[in-house]
Order: C-alpha cells, then sequence, then structure tokens
C-alpha cells in the first residue's frame, strides 16, 4: 500500500499520493471477504465434502479471517474519513489547515486529530516553534534575504506595534540590535505621537513650544499612516537620535485572511542628502537666474534707449555701444562659468593642454578688473617676476580663476582699499599671489571658503551678489592642472590667496601627454 | 505745481542706474541717484522727491527696508513706488503691491520706455500710451 499511495511526480521533493479507482475501505473488505472465501473453500475441497475432525482448523481460519476482515472494516472507516480530507486538500493545499477532525477513539483518529490541531495553530501564529517548522526552506531563505536588506522594512501589528524590522531599519532608529524594537511603537520613534514628540524634543528647546500648526500636521500624519488606506506615502521630519531627519515612508496594510487588515508594512527611507542636495541645487538655480537676468535686463534697455531714442549724439551712442558690449561678455562669462561648474558637478571638466604664459594671463586679468577697482578707488599693484616660465594648461580656465581671485578682492574689500597681485616663480613652481586689505576671514569659515554653495555669513559679504561657486571652481581647476589654492586670512586684516602652478604643467610627474 | 518732478533713483548696478536715469531726463524730469538704500534715505531727507524707483536686491539696505522706511514715515508716505526686480516668480509680486502699495513691481528684464511711461503717468499726468499698461509682469 505504501508504494502505491505515494510516488514522487513532477516537482522533486514533494510526494503526491497516486489515488486509485477504489476506495480504501471496499479494498479492504474484498480482500478479507475473498480471504474468508478463499480458506472456506480450500478447507472444503481437502476433505471432499466430508465433515470430519480434520474440518476444525480450516472452520477457525476462516472465521479469525472474517474477524480480522470486520476489525480491519472498522479501522479503515477512521482511514477513508483521512483519505478523503486529504483527498480535499490535496486539490486546494490552502484548505489543509481546514481539515476536520474524527470522532474516534483510536490512535490513527487520534493522532490525525493532533496533526490538524498543529496545523490550525500553525495558521494562528500562536506557536512560534511550529511556525518556523512550518515554514519551507524557500520561506527561511526569503525571510533571511529580507532581514538584511540595506532598506529599512518593519512589520507592525495595526496599531503601529513593532513585530519584526530589518536591521536596516535599526539602524534608522539607532539601535543596535533589531530585536530591540520589537513591541516598541514605531509612531512614538517617529515622533508622531504626544508622548513621542515630548521624548524626541526633550533636550531640544526650540521644540518644546511646537506651534499649533505643526501639532495639526502631525496628528494628521499619524491619522493617514494608521488609517485604512491601503497604501500611503508621504514625507515626515523627525528628530532620531539627536538628528532631525527627512524620511520618505512608505506603509502598506498586510491583508488578513477575511479582508480584514492584520498587520502593516513599513519601508522607511531617510532622504535628507537628497533633500539638502536638492535644496542647495534650487538655490543655485536661483542664484543663477537672478545673475543672469542682470546683465539682460541692461542689454534690453541700452538696446532699447538706443533704439528709440533719435537725438542722442555721437558720444552717448558709442558710451551705450560699449555698454551692450560689455553686458554681453559678462553674460557669455557667466554661462560659460555656468557651464564649468556643470561640468565639474558631473567631473568631467576639461583641461585643455597648451602653453601658457602666465604673466600675460595675470596681466589681462588686471585690465579687465581695473575699472571695477577704480569705481570702488581701489589701487591695483601688480608686481610680476620678467621671464616667467610658461605652464601647460588651459588659458582661460586659469584666466577666469586670476579674474575671480582679484574680483573677490575687489568685492570684499571696502572702498578705498589696496590690492597687490604678485606672480614669482622657482624652481618648481609659478605663485600667483593676490592680497587684499578687505574683511577677512573668520576661522572658523576658512576650511569651508572651497566647498560649493558656501558664501560667508559676515554681512557686507551677503549684501555682495555671488552664488559662492566662484573658489570651489577655481581650487578645482587648479588642481587640475597638478597645482592648488591656498588662502592665509584674519578677519579685518585682509586676505592673501595663492596660486600654485608646476612649471611646465604636469610634465613634471611624467604624464605629459606627447 | 513744479515744472518738473524729481524721481530717485535707488540701483545699485551703475549700468543699470546710467540709462534708467537717462531715460528719465529723456522724459524731462529730474534724476536723483542712490547706489544703496541708506543712500536714498540721505536724499530722501534732504530733498523733495516725487516718485522712487528702487531696486529690490541691494548692499546695506535693501529695497523693501527703504520702501518700509518711507511708508512707515508720515510726510513721505504717499510717495509712489515701482519696486525692480531681477528676482523670478519666487517672488509673490502682486502681494507687494499692495500689501506696500506700490506703484509697480518690474521684473528685470523690462523695458525703461515701459517704466517712463509709467512714471509719466503718474507725474506728469500724460495718458498711458496703449503699448504701455501699468502691471506687475512685464511684457
Amino acid at each position: 500500500m505504501r508504494n502505491s499511495t505515494l510516488e514522487p511526480s513532477g516537482d522533486p521533493g514533494v510526494l503526491w499520493p497516486r489515488y486509485r479507482s477504489l476506495p480504501l475501505r471496499i479494498r479492504i473488505a474484498l480482500i478479507g471477504l475473498s480471504l474468508t472465501l478463499c480458506i472456506g473453500l480450500l478447507g472444503y475441497a481437502s476433505n471432499t465434502g466430508q465433515f470430519s475432525n480434520l474440518q476444525f482448523p480450516w472452520v477457525a481460519a476462516a472465521v479469525s479471517c472474517a474477524t480480522v476482515t470486520m476489525l480491519w472494516y472498522r479501522a479503515s472507516g477512521t482511514l477513508d474519513c483521512i483519505e478523503s480530507e486529504l483527498l480535499r486538500s490535496a486539490e486546494h493545499p490552502v484548505t489543509l489547515t481546514d481539515a476536520r477532525r474524527i470522532v474516534d477513539a483510536n490512535p490513527v483518529a487520534v493522532a490525525w486529530n493532533g496533526l490538524v490541531d498543529s496545523a490550525a495553530g500553525v495558521s494562528q501564529g500562536t506557536d512560534p516553534v511550529r511556525a518556523v517548522a512550518a515554514l519551507d526552506d524557500e520561506m527561511i531563505t526569503m525571510a533571511r534575504a529580507m532581514r538584511d536588506l540595506p532598506t529599512a522594512w518593519l512589520i507592525t501589528d495595526l496599531d503601529g506595534t513593532i513585530r519584526i524590522a530589518g536591521t536596516a531599519a535599526a539602524a534608522i532608529f539607532a539601535s543596535i540590535d533589531r530585536r530591540a524594537l520589537e513591541g516598541k511603537k514605531l509612531t512614538e520613534l517617529l515622533g508622531l505621537t504626544e508622548q513621542g514628540a515630548d521624548v524626541a524634543s526633550s533636550g531640544l528647546d526650540h521644540l518644546s513650544n511646537e506651534t499649533e500648526a505643526a501639532k495639526e500636521h502631525r496628528r494628521h500624519t499619524l491619522m493617514r499612516l494608521l488609517g485604512t488606506v491601503r497604501m500611503v506615502s508621504l514625507k515626515h521630519e523627525a528628530i532620531l537620535a539627536g538628528r532631525t531627519v527627512q524620511l520618505r515612508i512608505a506603509r502598506s496594510l498586510l491583508a488578513g485572511r477575511s479582508g480584514d487588515g492584520e498587520g502593516m508594512t513599513w519601508v522607511i527611507e531617510d532622504v535628507t542628502q537628497q533633500t539638502l542636495a536638492s535644496k542647495s541645487r534650487d538655490q543655485f538655480l536661483m542664484t543663477a537666474t537672478h545673475e543672469l537676468r542682470m546683465p539682460l535686463g541692461n542689454l534690453m534697455a541700452y538696446a532699447e534707449t538706443l533704439a528709440t531714442n533719435e537725438n542722442l549724439d555721437v558720444e552717448q551712442q558709442k558710451e551705450f555701444c560699449n555698454v551692450l558690449h560689455s553686458e554681453a561678455s559678462r553674460l557669455s562669462r557667466l554661462v560659460d562659468h555656468l557651464l564649468s561648474v556643470g561640468q565639474m558637478e558631473v567631473g568631467s571638466l576639461v583641461i585643455a593642454q597648451s602653453e601658457v604664459d602666465m604673466s600675460s594671463v595675470v596681466r589681462d586679468a588686471i585690465e579687465n578688473l581695473r575699472s571695477a577697482a577704480t569705481s570702488k578707488l581701489h589701487t591695483l599693484d601688480s608686481e610680476i617676476s620678467p621671464k616667467l616660465p610658461p605652464v601647460r594648461g588651459d588659458r582661460d580656465k586659469l584666466n577666469a580663476v586670476v579674474v575671480n581671485l582679484i574680483g573677490n578682492a575687489i568685492k570684499y574689500t571696502a572702498e578705498g582699499g589696496k590690492i597687490s597681485v604678485r606672480a614669482s616663480f622657482d624652481e618648481e613652481s609659478i605663485w600667483v599671489e593676490v592680497q587684499d586689505s578687505g574683511l577677512g576671514i573668520s576661522e572658523t569659515e576658512l576650511p569651508k571658503i572651497f566647498d560649493q554653495f558656501f558664501r560667508g555669513t559676515n554681512p557686507r559679504v551677503i549684501a555682495e551678489t555671488g552664488n559662492g561657486l566662484g573658489l570651489s571652481f577655481a581650487r578645482e581647476v587648479a588642481r587640475l592642472h597638478h597645482g592648488d589654492i591656498d588662502v592665509e586670512s584674519r578677519l579685518g586684516e585682509g586676505s592673501i590667496f595663492t596660486l600654485r602652478l608646476p612649471i611646465g604643467g604636469i610634465s613634471k610627474s611624467g604624464l605629459r601627454p606627447h | 505745481m513744479k515744472s518738473r518732478p524729481t524721481v530717485l533713483i535707488a540701483e545699485d548696478d551703475p549700468v543699470f542706474r546710467r540709462v534708467i536715469s537717462f531715460s528719465i531726463q529723456a522724459a524731462g524730469m529730474n534724476c536723483e541717484l542712490a547706489s544703496n538704500g541708506l543712500e536714498a534715505i540721505s536724499i530722501i531727507e534732504r530733498c523733495s522727491i516725487d516718485l522712487i524707483i528702487t531696486d529690490h536686491q541691494m548692499p546695506l539696505c535693501s529695497g523693501l527696508e527703504l520702501i518700509e522706511y518711507v511708508r512707515s514715515n508720515e510726510h513721505l508716505s504717499s510717495i509712489p513706488i515701482i519696486l525692480c526686480t531681477a528676482k523670478g516668480f519666487e517672488l509673490n509680486a502682486s502681494q507687494l503691491v499692495d500689501s506696500h502699495s506700490l506703484l509697480a513691481v518690474m521684473r528685470k528684464p523690462f523695458s525703461p520706455r515701459q517704466m517712463v511711461g509709467l512714471v509719466a503717468a503718474e507725474l506728469l499726468h500724460e495718458p498711458i500710451s496703449t503699448a504701455v499698461q501699468p502691471c506687475a509682469i512685464p511684457l
């Protein structure tokens, strides 16, 4: 019987019973009946129809055979029930736990009832040992993979009590062990409940007097997250481990068997860095458009004035045309600058390789900015060593760097200041120094001035237009030439910016192309 | 009534200040020039001004600070003001016009002819030509 009922089918590792057409019960009855008949007939035939003492063992054998068959038949009632239940379950695997108990006292029935009970227990999650045992290999592998996913996921009850959490979720909540999170309220950890907010803000005074609007917003967020909408995705600012973080929270209801929600799955993502980055990009875009509108406005105003005023004398016409020209070149410089910033962002700033005479670069830069310096009543001195050896690199970008350094000196020095530009060299490098008698930079801000988008906090600095990109661009260009820019400065005493470029460009390091 | 009204131009960009003052003078009005809000305030204190054209972002004292100063000052509060700005749509122009009772907010780049039209309509009571409408968003 064992051979006939259980045989491997298509799926290895799973045994599907193969059923004969006749039910078990009938088969047992037939076997017993035929055995009894065979023994009875054999006994009758061996005694040639005569009744004697020799017949007794045959009759006894036939009777015991019939008795055993009847006992079997009775036990087969239980087996029959099990068989029909198994058949039903085999057709609909999900109904395995719905298998019915058998009302009988024999060991087979008792064992079956035990099996049915434990299966029901697994489905209700009342017996965790059974639960793990009931998971098949695939489920266990999946659970292992889930646990250490880099995504912060949690599974909670409908009221937000954490049941299971992944390691990444533990990291977000600054919890060393993910098991430490189990049983805690997620909404409290996120600072969404009243007590949670108090805990999160304790020690942070500016939050303890939370505004009504913020409270209302918090309540609304809480309601959405614990509501009955199947999928909720929102952004939330929370304080985790004393740090303000921007979180993107997605949660979905886990459907229960009867259609009710049984729990919630949460995926939480820390998007603080992305938020900061997009904020600074927005800021940059706004500054950039502002900077672009200034020369555009001038171009438009002068062009229109030239076109519509008939009684302009030649001098005025000349003046206006000069303004148009200088504003157009200001605009083109600005566009170049913006493009360089874009290239710098993606790390594809290309440096041309040609021989550059730095003395002419410095002289050009000074001439470019002479008028700006005079309008602020600065004295602009220069001291350029004769026979400055050439460097290898990108003339336009180096020019932009020197213009930037001198421009900053003019911009951030009060009227009537003194600005000196010196260009000198030693065996290895060319040095271009720009010294001003300006505002200077405080010690705390000094390390940050080469950062993109950084602008000083001094009100005099804020008063000037700027996008906080010039110095970061300048240093990037210097470094691409295998040089660098350094700064010495003291608040109120002016600054010295030094650009160092290796003589002959990158030839010293043996990397000179051709 | 004075024959030639005086317009104060507060603008930090000398290039733009020059063209605006040129256009105003060409339209037959006088000009006083300031490169920041503080200078503008000292000029307002000194001479009688009929209209103020001010930039939004200026060093030392911004256009808005200047406007608030003028509006809070009793004998100056009725001076019409035009605010120029290089800011885009992040600036709520119509709200600014209402809250500070401005004549107009002009976004750069704008046409100086349009601005002069506005000023002339206000000070010389010339009819505004059809091409020039007072509006918060030029063009």
